[in-house]
């Protein structure tokens, strides 16, 4: 991979912080001087038709019925993690390294199966509500389209996201690939607190366990108070019916939580005055710590960016002009700054945010930068309104061990060397 | 009940009191559905929405195992029935013994969890017996998920508990004994609860 540079030719720097960061103003004065920042057409006289652009002489090609990306090769794809003998047990992971914005594509969203991607019949579907309820209703999905919508932007991050930053040596690999248990959607459904209404919560209910239709007994416990909250039954991803990977007709959006409360094919809704402890609340996703105990029920997904470009893969073919962009996400507040560095923390400025900042939603970080090729090293650091700060990587291990697995959110640090080669290093 | 078939068609089931209002409007397709919603929530309290679940229904619903072993089915099995239904399904992932393979390990040490890379088994690291009676019943084997009635599945609970020292090798599991066992773990969890604002 090569990173496209901007030309660089006639720009003055204005240094922020160590390492090459410069002002914001240093990409404006730059566009203003006039420098070619696209690459040059060639054009010719139209009358003689000789030297025009091949495909103003060529009958394009068909529409489709679904629009589908470049067959180049070379458009971002998932990998794909699985068990070898269990294929439908694993994940795929977002290319966060070769997107932008903040936005995921939906055939881009990560997915984590436990036993594949069942096939639901729409039509006969339905979703139950049990337990602690006046009224115990079996909704269809025609029911659930009648209701008021509510459509909101979130990311959904798997609780295990990262979990190869809590090894000992740094994985060489895309940024994709290790933070890529993270992507961002539009969300539009029936807000689950309105359906309970409707069947007439019990005083006394605390809990809801929620359980899907896989093979794999998915079942999980969300407190009461979140679901009311916040919680949303998902039937639109992006705008379109939420996708079989994806959990159709209908899954789970808590925002800011982990991603295995986001149940996907629901199949019931049950309100109790307790917590199951299924596999998924009490022996899953849960966090070993330094002393050996296990935190449970760790649900918000901390405060956390990375830099997606450069990152391992990139090479950066010549000094000058760059953009380092990234995301960051907290699932407990928006984001109210990021902080990036190029001399390994030894000095920072603030990234530009990209708006709007959205609460549970990724965002977008941007900050100019001077190659001098010299080595460098990149990172990141965000902090949510709640004045929660990422941690450095080893401020998390010092408190939380190496054992945790699920639940990493410190730093990310890309070293650049002088051919302009990114690695991942910890420092 | 339904007001709309498919999602370009006519109206087909309507909720009663609100027909003439879906056959007056119903080419306005997309914003109807709210309309309607919003109109009666006001006066009925379940909104003509849904059906009420049977009670057989809802029994066969309220199936989830809790930790006090509430909903374990009747039925029981033995270690020995286990180890044999162990070797013959489960062995190849989790290892001869336990020891875990393409699949987690099911047994460990519990003086290890605070070194690197603990293996976290059964007797390490869950703290509910009767959850492993639901996880398996639901989940396990992979390829064939629900292929174990309850004795054979209080068997293989019985065996992977055995695996862990955790059970004699003649004893025999049921409801009454499985909700019964203590497993070491039982209070290794920190609850990051209530959930912060």
């Amino acid at each position: 991979m090569t990173w496209s540079k901007k030309n660089n030719s006639n720009f003055r720097t204005e240094t922020v912080a160590g390492g090459g960061l410069l002002s914001r103003r240093n990409f404006i004065t730059n566009a203003a001087t006039g420098s070619a920042v696209f690459l040059p057409m060639s054009y010719a006289a139209a009358e003689s038709f000789e030297g025009v652009p091949e495909t103003w002489l060529t009958k394009g090609g068909e529409f489709s019925n679904y629009g589908m990306p470049p067959d180049s090769g070379q458009h971002p794809i998932r990998w794909i993690s699985n068990h070898p003998a269990v294929p439908g047990e694993g994940v795929t992971w977002t290319p966060h390294h070769q997107l932008q914005g903040s936005i995921t594509p939906n055939g881009l969203h990560f997915e984590r199966h436990h036993n594949g991607v069942p096939h639901i019949e729409a039509a006969t579907w339905e979703l139950a509500l049990h337990g602690k309820l006046a009224k115990p209703t079996a909704l269809s999905l025609n029911d659930l389209h009648r209701l008021p919508m509510h459509s909101e932007t979130l990311f959904i991050e798997c609780g295990g996201n990262s979990n190869a930053m809590w090894r000992d040596q740094p994985i060489q690999t895309a940024a994709g690939y290790i933070h890529g248990l993270l992507s961002c959607a539009e969300w539009t459904g029936v807000k689950l607190s309105h359906v309970l209404e409707l069947a007439g919560i019990d005083p006394d209910a605390t809990w809801v366990i929620a359980d899907g239709l896989d093979s794999s007994g998915v079942t999980v416990s969300i407190p009461l108070e979140k679901a009311l909250d916040d919680v949303l039954i998902g039937l639109y991803q992006n705008g379109e019916p939420v996708r079989p990977s994806q959990g159709y007709p209908a899954r789970l959006v808590v925002p800011g939580w982990e991603g295995i409360t986001h149940v996907k094919w629901l199949r019931s809704i049950m309100l109790t005055d307790k917590p199951l402890m299924s596999k998924f609340d009490s022996v899953s996703y849960t966090d070993l710590m330094l002393d050996g105990k296990f935190n449970r029920f760790s649900f918000v997904m901390e405060v956390k960016s990375f830099i997606t470009q450069p990152s391992p893969g990139y090479e950066l073919q010549q000094k000058g002009l760059y953009e380092i962009r990234g995301l960051a996400w907290s699932g407990a507040a928006p984001i109210t700054r990021v902080q990036v560095s190029a001399d390994g923390g030894s000095s920072w400025t603030d990234a530009e945010l990209q708006s709007p900042v959205l609460a549970n939603s990724l965002t977008r970080f941007r900050v100019p930068w001077n190659w001098t090729g010299s080595p460098a090293t990149l990172l990141s650091r965000a902090t949510d309104s709640l004045g929660n700060i990422q941690p450095l990587r080893s401020e998390i291990i010092n408190n939380k061990g190496g054992n945790s697995y699920y639940h990493y959110n410190g730093t990310t640090v890309w070293s650049v060397d002088e051919q302009g080669g990114v690695r991942h290093v910890y420092i | 009940m339904s007001i709309f078939k498919s999602k370009d068609s006519v109206a087909v089931t309507v909720v009663p009191n609100v027909l003439s209002l879906v056959l007056l409007c119903f080419s306005l397709s997309v914003f109807i559905p709210v309309a309607i919603a919003t109109e009666l929530s006001a006066s009925e309290k379940n909104q003509g929405l849904g059906r009420s679940l049977s009670s057989a229904e809802i029994d066969a619903l309220d199936t989830h195992i809790f930790l006090d072993g509430t909903n374990l089915p009747a039925g029981q099995g033995s270690v020995a029935a286990g180890r044999e239904l162990y070797s013959q399904h489960c062995s190849a992932c989790h290892g001869h013994a336990g020891e875990g393979g393409s699949a987690l390990e099911l047994v460990g040490d519990r003086a290890l969890l605070t070194t690197p890379y603990p293996d976290k088994g059964i007797g390490v690291y869950w703290p509910y017996a009767p959850t492993l009676f639901q996880y398996i019943k639901r989940a396990m084997p992979p390829e064939h998920p629900g292929l174990f009635d309850n004795n054979e599945l209080y068997s293989l609970v019985g065996f992977v508990l055995y695996l862990s020292d955790l059970l004699p090798e003649a004893g025999v599991v049921n409801r009454t004994t499985l909700a019964n066992v203590e497993l070491p773990n039982k209070d290794g969890f920190v609850d990051q609860l209530p959930i912060p604002k």
